[in-house]
């Protein structure tokens, strides 16, 4: 049954709410559990998710709480969701001993010295509160999404004429000074410098670059829409300039879908006359052919293999093919596990590793459906049901607006996983998991425990790749990770594009 | 401050939103005051009329 | 343009440089302005007889058993809901009353006078706790206590007062208060500080003055079982403190905060007359035994003086002893006071917090940083029960409606930025 309980005149993040929400599906005899407050578009949320909220007069100053459960403990539910919102069972000791100023005086009053802002609140909030911290002097990281493109482009140019930085919106990660900000890896410092318009683009390039022993000293988020032709390029520019006038600085690595043509341009000649070793990894890029010292890249890990060569002073084409020779080697690993029967199905944490994965699976198996496709003609008509070759990225806004970041909480892809695996047109599972700050405290297990599942009902039917973005010193560390999901039976991979790879080749 | 700067000293950072991101800071010894935020009581015009007053009279 | 800023400022130091003196005594009647014949004041902006709630109207029926007007609740009532009785804020009189606020002629009261501009408060004498008039109680034995603080205490308080003042020792208010501070009172929930050092001081004048040492005796075990004397002079020394901040054209300084029971309401130093209201918050409270959270009545007094000086809750800080009132840990008590501080002005020159490396009390709420921020002043405060003649079921903290600053921050803009 259902239970909705308003709560008048009160406030709390959409965070705080959705972890209470998550904490409440925990409990034995709960279906489904939401708080939010009451904006219009929360309302729709909650509506499309089954619960009947009509005949409620609800304003944006509510606390809707609803809950499905066992009629013997809802009431019980209700009074455990209020327990947790005065006391988050998250929350430790030593949090509550201190004070979070709430404004962004207060928090400046406490702070004099602070040089940027990161934010993250609801995006019909995020632009009004970006533009106050500009006039306040801050360069700014915009993490949240549902920022208008109006509101970027002004947001960007103020900050342009004031030479401040705006990375974002939509920009999940970024490093300044080796320090990571939002989803972000523990990887060493270096000589690198980088401006991506892509999160976990950036994140792949950062972490294969770790691997390959080189470190990166700033990362330059932008945001998707920076290197669109409405906007221009501003930020991407911005910290290019930034990087070339740094003197620590060696190599420059761009990272992203190809900028409109306009911007590429730009980007380009200023590139030229900076006269820096660059490397533009612009994934399902169509340029061919290296321009010394710019290197053009299609794939994030063969942008961080050409990068190590540029740094290290080796030559490009011979990391170009020792990437090639792994790849090749991945037919006989696949033949060693056994070839399966069916369909792939992906399903992504993060939005540009799911993209590179389409990019990879589309030449192997031809077309690839997906909610975020790379043809418009092969967009999955309901995000929640699988059609052929298929692959879901559960960061697009339709699955992050009233939940959690799925780099922040996997459960609900490992909900799927089971679902997926119980059709029987269904081979290969194949999956990220990204690790790094900002990130779940432990995504492989929330993953794992999905799969060991599917192996119990299916057994060996449905083979699962997968690839653990991360280094050893990343708060999850990465070796444990791939432990625990080594130990489920789950093959993993180098690299987003050998685990892509490795998935194609496994069917047959 | 300009970028060359923030590039020079690292960040020091007003948190607002996700406290876990304050958190993350924190790990990596960086300087970092998170806001507890929430909406303005005033409609969005409204604010950003009152938001130039206060600023013209700082001047 | 306004410059908002430099108008706030010249409020602050107004308040800042005020110079709060108990002066004397006198009858409501004589001493208040334009005090009618018929006319008794409480607390908080304009009501109605129909409107008021529970604790006002039995503090209305109290007040008018002791003046004589009626003889018995009934009749009161009956003479109340006819109107024929006069009803006016004491704001709108330059004076403050706890909880209901209620002043009638007869009742004596003190009278402070702000020395920095001549400006003169005026408040009655605290009754103590459990039934009393400012509660909402009106048996005999609170009418009975109203007459002797009006033919015992008044007479013996007065002496000594007047004895103080003319011997050129007239009691410094603003002293006592930044005294108390560090003596663990905010000067709200907790006066127990206050109070002695208020009796501790007067003492003298009133031994030196006495022709009865009988009832002195009487007089001072009355202050010594009343931790809570001292509010009200407290509140008049905020009070005439406040005052002269009123009327600054572009000011946001918000210079009242008063409740009724029914409506809260404010006043701004730029904005006129007006009263900006929205309907009075329920208090978040520690119940006395045998009290039910439903018997709470929303939220009243013109106490919240305190907190519009910058004491009261904004110094909950200083004040770890009663954080059982706000139901938590001493370190609740500190955040109530750093939250204050990102809607004030800026900090007290003069009253000051020990835990925090002395640093002044948040002064001065901006009606405009309150509504930009959504951030709304905390008040303590006790607590009525909702039927009249019951009286106090406990003390707490609540949050004063967000509604009745963004009204004023609308009114702001309309006013100076149309």
């Amino acid at each position: 049954m259902q239970r909705v309980e308003v709560v008048r005149g009160v406030y709390y993040d959409s965070v705080s709410l959705m972890r209470v929400a998550q904490e409440l599906t925990k409990i034995d005899g709960v279906i489904d559990a939401t708080l939010n407050m009451a904006t219009e578009a929360n309302i729709k949320i909650m509506s499309a998710a089954g619960f009947d909220l009509s005949g409620l007069d609800l304003r944006p100053s509510d606390l809707v709480i609803a809950v499905k459960a066992n009629e013997e403990i809802i009431d019980g539910i209700i009074a455990k969701a209020k327990e947790y919102l005065s006391n988050p069972p998250w929350k430790t000791t030593e949090i509550s001993q201190q004070y979070f100023p709430k404004s962004l005086n207060g928090a400046l009053s406490m702070l004099p010295e602070a040089n940027l802002a990161l934010i993250s609140i609801a995006g019909q909030y995020a632009g009004d509160e970006a533009m106050e911290c500009l006039n306040k002097g801050l360069h700014v990281m915009l993490y949240s999404d549902n920022v208008s493109l109006e509101k970027e482009i002004e947001l960007k140019k103020i900050a342009k004429e004031r030479g401040l930085l705006v990375m974002g919106p939509d920009c999940g990660t970024a490093v300044v000074k080796g320090i990571g900000l939002g989803f972000a890896n523990a990887c060493p410092l270096g000589p690198v410098g980088m401006v991506a318009a892509a999160g976990t683009g950036l994140q792949e390039v950062h972490v294969q670059l770790a691997h390959r022993g080189i470190g990166v000293l700033h990362a330059i988020g932008t945001g998707g829409r920076d290197v669109k032709e409405a906007v221009g390029g501003i930020t991407s520019l911005m910290g290019i300039e930034a990087l070339l006038e740094n003197d620590d600085v060696k190599v420059i690595v761009m990272v992203g879908k190809p900028p409109a043509p306009e911007v590429e341009k730009k980007i380009f000649q200023r590139l030229v006359s900076g006269n820096k070793p660059a490397v533009l990894g612009y994934i399902g890029g169509e340029l061919e052919g290296d321009r010394p010292p710019i290197y053009f890249c299609k794939e994030l890990e063969e942008t961080a293999a050409v990068t190590a060569a540029v740094v290290n002073g080796t030559d490009p084409d011979l990391a170009r093919k020792d990437l090639n020779l792994k790849y090749e080697h991945l037919k006989e690993l696949a033949s060693h596990f056994g070839k399966r029967k069916g369909y792939l199905r992906g399903l992504y944490s993060g939005g540009t590793l799911c993209y590179e994965a389409q990019l990879v699976a589309s030449k192997l198996l031809g077309p690839i459906y997906s909610n975020a496709p790379l043809d418009e003609r092969y967009k999955l008509p309901d995000s929640l049901k699988s059609i052929g070759n298929c692959m879901v990225d559960y960061g697009e806004d339709e699955f992050t607006q009233g939940r959690l970041h799925p780099m922040m909480d996997s459960s609900f892809r490992a909900k799927r996983m089971i679902e997926e695996a119980k059709e029987n047109e269904v081979g290969v599972i194949l999956f990220d998991c990204v690790l790094g700050y900002g990130c779940h405290e432990s995504p492989a297990e929330q993953l794992a425990s999905a799969i060991s599942q599917v192996k119990r009902e299916v057994g060996d039917r449905i083979i699962f790749v997968g690839y653990v973005c991360g280094v050893e010193a990343d708060p999850q560390i990465a070796s444990s990770q791939r432990k625990i999901l080594e130990d489920v039976g789950v093959v993993l991979a180098d690299s987003n594009a050998q685990a892509a790879r490795l998935a194609c080749l496994l069917l047959q | 401050m300009a970028i060359k700067d923030l590039l020079a000293n690292g960040p020091i950072v007003v948190n607002i939103g996700i406290e876990q991101f304050y958190h993350d800071l924190k790990k990596q010894d960086a300087k970092v005051v998170h806001v507890d935020w929430r909406p303005s009581a005033l409609k969005s015009d409204l604010l950003s009329k009152l938001r130039k007053l206060r600023e013209g009279g700082a001047n | 343009m306004v410059d908002v800023n430099k108008a706030n400022k010249e409020a602050l130091e107004r308040v800042l440089s005020a110079r709060p003196m108990l002066v004397g005594m006198g009858k409501a009647g004589e001493v208040i302005p334009e005090m009618g014949e018929r006319m008794l004041l409480h607390a908080g902006p304009p009501i109605e007889w129909e409107r008021m709630s529970g604790p006002l109207k039995g503090a209305i029926i109290g007040a008018m058993l002791y003046e004589g007007w009626a003889s018995t609740p009934e009749e009161a009532e009956k003479i109340a809901s006819k109107g024929e009785v006069e009803f006016d804020p004491c704001h709108h009189h330059h004076a403050v009353g706890p909880m209901a606020g209620v002043i009638s002629p007869s009742m004596p009261v003190f009278i402070v006078e702000n020395k920095t501009f001549n400006n003169k408060a005026y408040v009655t004498q605290n009754e103590g706790l459990g039934k009393v008039l400012r509660y909402g109680a009106y048996s005999q034995e609170v009418i009975d206590r109203l007459r002797w603080m009006e033919k015992i205490l008044y007479p013996i308080l007065n002496a000594g007062i007047k004895r103080a003042y003319d011997s050129d020792n007239a009691i410094d208010l603003k002293n006592l208060i930044a005294q108390a501070l560090h003596m663990g009172d905010e000067l709200h929930n907790r006066n127990k500080a206050a109070t002695s050092l208020f009796l501790r001081t007067l003492f003298p004048y009133l031994v030196e003055s006495s022709i009865d040492n009988k009832a002195l005796a009487e007089v001072v075990r009355f202050l010594d079982s009343n931790d809570h004397f001292f509010l009200n002079l407290g509140m008049a020394a905020a009070k005439a403190s406040v005052e002269p901040a009123h009327g600054i054209e572009g000011s946001s300084y918000v210079t009242i905060m008063a409740r009724n029971g029914t409506d809260f309401g404010i006043k701004v130093s730029g904005l006129g007359d007006k009263w900006f209201t929205a309907p009075a918050a329920v208090p978040k409270v520690l119940l006395f035994p045998g009290f039910k959270p439903e018997d709470v009545n929303p939220d009243i007094g013109d106490s919240a003086i305190m907190e519009t000086l910058g004491v009261g809750a904004f110094a909950l800080a200083a004040a770890p002893a009663i954080v059982q009132f706000i139901g938590g840990t001493p370190q609740d008590a500190v955040n109530y006071t750093l939250e204050m501080y990102e809607i004030t002005v800026s900090e007290n020159n003069m009253f000051n917090i020990p835990y925090l490396n002395f640093r002044g009390t948040p002064t001065g709420i901006d009606v405009l940083q309150v509504a930009e921020t959504g951030i709304s002043p905390v008040l303590d405060t006790g607590v009525a029960h909702k039927q009249p003649g019951v009286g106090q079921v406990g003390a707490g903290i609540v949050r004063t409606p967000i509604e009745a600053f963004v009204k004023a921050a609308e009114n702001y803009v309309e006013r100076y930025l149309a």
